[in-house]
């Protein structure tokens, strides 16, 4: 896990800077303003976008409260932290750091609850649109590669042996 | 406050960036519980296997075996510590899922490869745990028996700790025998008497899974 500044000094290891990673660490620090524009953004829809995502998985799952104790609770929790981290590595313009950070730790866990790939990739992709119909196209450009690195990588495991969604 | 936040945030005590960090100037590596960790390089490895190779012969692996039991043992202990202390509840009221995401990240963190758990046959007593790139294996190379002793020893105790139970683990398969992952069976000590035998003499995985489910704990 690097960070773009990180990688470009240690990429440069006992050398000055050359005009290419010169001009990598000043285009992404122009975009510091508008991705941490972004991130307040996101932060302020982040309780809205995760309630109206889940309503729509609720409609689509029903059976899953009845399979998971305080399970709607617990998706809650799980999206907004999911959705934080996401959030980082896009601040950080990084696609590797959140995996690193949560998610194949994460991923174990719901894959040990008996929840399905399908169901991930359900109720993250809600996450997506609930989130891109209230950011500007701008903004989600931004956060859309990590949204969509984050349910890849969320979802890669394979389908339990006993589905409890 | 909303709904979601009244259930604790539960974060990655091993997540990457917090879990480990090395006072450069003291030559000290510890994780964020404070435990001092000691990187062991495959050359370690190596020559501590053909140390135990010269000076224990054909009991070299039980030896190991032993060696993992005992490491295993301090393992769930330090677990039990670091994530109480992390989790705010004991490793035994955890929901079984933190549980196994929590010990998948141990050995992975630890380099001992990734661990998964197969409850499938826990109504039987029977649990099977697989581990991707283990250690051992990794740096052996091609062999004709199982090689990942150390290993097979830290789950046993491992499982032991937490059941309550006196377990046994007999390793099945082997990444460096040709197997796609090694796989090691965990159940009663009795119950796997005879297990080590079968392996020995060429009896597969899944047909070990299905004398042990004749024999009943």
């Amino acid at each position: 896990m690097r960070s773009r500044l990180m990688q470009i000094l240690e990429d440069a290891d006992c050398r000055h800077l050359t005009a290419e990673e010169e001009s990598a660490l000043l285009a992404y620090a122009s975009s510091l303003p508008q991705r941490l524009q972004a991130a307040r953004q996101i932060a302020r829809v982040e309780e809205e976008s995760v309630r109206a995502a889940l309503d729509e998985i609720k409609r689509r799952y029903p059976n899953f409260q009845g399979l998971h104790e305080r399970a709607w609770e617990k998706s809650s929790r799980d999206m907004a932290l999911v959705l934080r981290h996401v959030v980082q590595g896009m601040i950080a313009d990084d696609l590797e750091m959140a995996s690193e950070k949560l998610f194949y730790w994460l991923r174990t866990i719901v894959a040990a609850a008996g929840i399905t790939p399908g169901f991930i990739r359900d109720a993250y992709g809600e996450l997506r649109e609930a989130l891109r119909a209230r950011i500007t196209a701008d903004q989600y450009a931004l956060l859309e590669p990590h949204m969509t690195r984050c349910i890849e990588t969320l979802s890669d495991f394979p389908e339990p042996y006993k589905a409890a969604v | 406050m909303s709904a979601a936040l009244e259930l604790r945030a539960r974060s990655n005590f091993f997540a990457e960036g917090a879990y480990l960090k090395t006072d450069i100037v003291r030559g000290v590596t510890r994780n964020r519980a404070g435990t001092r960790i000691v990187a062991l390089t495959s050359d370690f490895l190596v020559g501590f296997r053909r140390a135990l190779a010269d000076e224990c012969g054909p009991a070299a692996e039980s030896v190991m075996n032993t060696f993992g039991r005992k490491w295993g043992a301090l393992l769930a202990k330090r677990f039990d510590q670091e994530m109480r202390g992390h989790y705010r509840v004991p490793v035994s009221e955890m929901e079984m899922p933190l549980f196994q995401g929590c010990l998948a990240e141990l050995f992975a963190r630890s380099g001992f490869g990734r661990l998964t758990l197969d409850f499938r046959r826990a109504d039987r007593g029977v649990v099977v745990a697989e581990i991707r790139d283990p250690f051992m294996a990794g740096i052996v190379g091609v062999s004709d028996k199982p090689v990942d002793a150390i290993l097979a020893g830290i789950l046993e105790s491992f499982f032991s700790h937490y059941s309550g139970e006196a377990l046994g683990c007999v390793q099945t398969e082997c990444q460096a025998r040709g197997d796609e992952v090694s796989r090691f069976v965990l159940a009663l000590k009795d119950r796997l008497a005879e297990a080590p035998g079968w392996v020995e003499s060429g009896v597969g995985h899944d047909e070990i899974l299905r004398r042990l489910d004749k024999i009943r704990g």
